[in-house]
């Protein structure tokens, strides 16, 4: 047990002090916008720490420091990669700055707008999927973070897990999005100064030359250069930096804080201003995956180094600050993905099936009911599901599932005038199967045909969910215009 | 350490650097943003918790 009294006192301190406010923004919830994107009204600041604060979880941390260990620095470019992909969506406002100007609260009510009602329910049941099963390993990773960091040891995993959910989810059903702002706000202070704190701990006890030494020896030229590393190569770097644009502009969760803004020009800024901390978020915890790999040798888990690591050279009293920034991290993730997911099930899924709307009280009400579900699975999926390869990898092949299909669907929407309705269709089947096929099949990847086998390389199926929903919005528009004519938006009205 | 290393060591503490300054900035600027943002819901008026919740529906 490495927590010592004046850490539990932080910890603590800080966890009270989370739900606290978290609940007392609560009063703040006038109407359904206030409690889905804080009532339009974030400006950049507040914009930029809620929008890292999400994509800062500790389950980052954890995927990032898990490839420095297994792959040396030849993965900091995935930082550079980040960098570049949200800068694009920053500086051209690429597909965000028209949704903010529709006003839209979740990605699928463009599809209805656009398209049709029932494409806006195939597109939110697989962003649903996707988002979800994405989600699912989280609470598994940060269970791992906090019992190897505090000492407990797997035994306490599923009760670390249960633990950090009631707390999140506490808030998150009762506040929504103003609850989330402010909360975020908070978490995006303590997870800065926790994430300076493990940076200089690690820096005061591991040179730099014998992390330099245990990459090149273990790993070689392939610790350095991405381009000759197995696990990388051009299709990967393609991959990602595709799916850094199609993520940063459609991944509901960060979105919606796009969606929140106070105006389409701050939503731009607000993502231009955060590109600029993707390269550090990602390569912050990949130096600390570095360091435990000259600190430990390479028989450690990969997943357990890092915070193995941190939870020998951080010093009493700085070690519950560590840990309270890393659960600020995750609860700030966890109550915007929770948010975002069941927004999606309630308004695009739900609420399509029915044949009247729901009213506001209703949309909240099972909005909170979901919430408090989607945590329930996560708890189930989280302790029993086994990932594929590298968690990075499986978090990217999920988001794939969703993002491919609605880069199609969204770009070609906005700035193509012949997307129609079977282009959509087209393209979010095509863009989900890739990233389906490689989740069932690599279970089976040693006994599977060469055509199949192809496949399970989560690099070669991530671009194609890219390459099918491009292919599948071009060609099945193209075919159908005539049996199938696309409608316009013009000015937020549908055009016939 | 060969080259390819001290490259990506910089590019490390440059990406690093800029987080921690944005962190800095954002964090003291983002403070008044969030009074702003909740002095201006304080001012609002609020007749009751969900105005006009009998007529009016969700969009979609």
């Amino acid at each position: 047990m490495t927590f010592s009294t004046i850490d539990w006192i932080i910890l603590v301190v800080y966890l009270v002090g989370t739900v606290g406010v978290g609940l007392w923004a609560k009063r703040y919830v006038e109407d359904l916008s206030g409690y889905m994107v804080a009532g339009r009204r974030v400006k950049l600041s507040l914009g930029i720490a809620t929008f890292v604060a999400t994509e800062i979880g500790t389950i980052t941390l954890m995927y990032f420091s898990e490839l420095g260990y297994v792959s040396g620095f030849s993965c900091f470019i995935i930082g550079i990669l980040g960098l570049l992909g949200y800068m694009v969506v920053g500086k051209t406002g690429f597909i965000i700055e028209p949704l903010r100007r529709l006003k839209v609260m979740t990605i699928p009510e463009f599809y209805q707008l656009r398209y049709s009602r029932n494409v806006r329910l195939l597109g939110g049941i697989i962003l649903f999927l996707g988002g979800v099963l994405n989600m699912g390993i989280f609470l598994k990773f940060d269970g791992i973070f906090l019992s190897e960091v505090m000492g407990f040891g797997s035994d306490a995993l599923a009760i670390i897990m249960t633990l950090m959910l009631v707390i999140v989810i506490l808030y998150t059903i009762l506040g929504g999005m103003f609850s989330v702002v402010v909360t975020d706000y908070m978490q995006f202070v303590v997870l800065s100064v926790g994430m300076l704190v493990a940076v200089i701990a690690v820096l005061l006890h591991v040179d730099l030359s014998a992390m330099s030494n245990a990459v090149i020896g273990q790993y070689g030229e392939a610790g350095i250069n991405p381009l000759v590393n197995p696990r990388f190569g051009w299709m990967f770097i393609v991959w990602i930096l595709i799916s850094n644009i199609a993520a940063g502009a459609l991944w509901q969760p960060g979105t919606s804080k796009a969606l929140a803004s106070d105006s389409p020009q701050v939503a731009k800024k607000v993502f231009f201003y955060t590109s600029l901390t993707f390269a550090g978020r990602a390569m912050i915890p990949m130096f600390l995956g570095v360091a435990a790999l000259a600190y430990f040798g390479p028989n450690e888990s990969p997943t357990a180094a890092m915070p193995k690591l941190l939870g020998i050279v951080t010093p009493r009293g700085f070690l519950g600050l560590l840990v309270a920034g890393m659960l600020a991290a995750s609860m700030s993730t966890y109550s915007a993905y929770l948010l975002a997911w069941s927004s999606v099930i309630t308004r695009d899924i739900i609420a399509c099936l029915r044949p009247d709307d729901f009213d506001e009280r209703t949309t909240i009400r099972v909005t909170r009911i979901f919430a408090g579900l989607i945590g329930v699975f996560l708890l189930v999926f989280g302790l029993w599901y086994k990932i594929p390869d590298t968690a990075f990898q499986y978090l990217f092949i999920t988001g794939a599932m969703y993002t491919a299909g609605a880069l199609g669907c969204v770009a070609a929407g906005l700035y193509w005038s012949k997307a129609n309705n079977v282009g959509a269709y087209s393209a979010l089947i095509l863009g989900a199967l890739a990233p389906i096929l490689f989740l069932v099949l690599e279970k089976w990847r040693e006994t599977l045909p060469a055509w199949l086998a192809v496949f399970t390389n989560v690099n070669v199926s991530g671009l194609l969910s890219f390459v099918l929903a491009a292919a599948g919005m071009y060609f099945g528009s193209i075919l159908t215009q005539r049996s199938c004519p696309p409608r316009q938006i013009v000015g937020g009205e549908i055009n016939e | 350490m060969n080259n390819g290393v001290i490259a990506w060591l910089i590019i490390f503490a440059l990406s690093a650097a800029g987080f921690f300054i944005i962190a800095l900035i954002v964090s003291v600027r983002g403070f008044a943003d969030l009074r702003t943002l909740l002095q201006h819901s304080e001012q609002r008026d609020k007749p009751s918790k969900f105005p006009g919740e009998e007529e009016e529906k969700v969009s979609g």
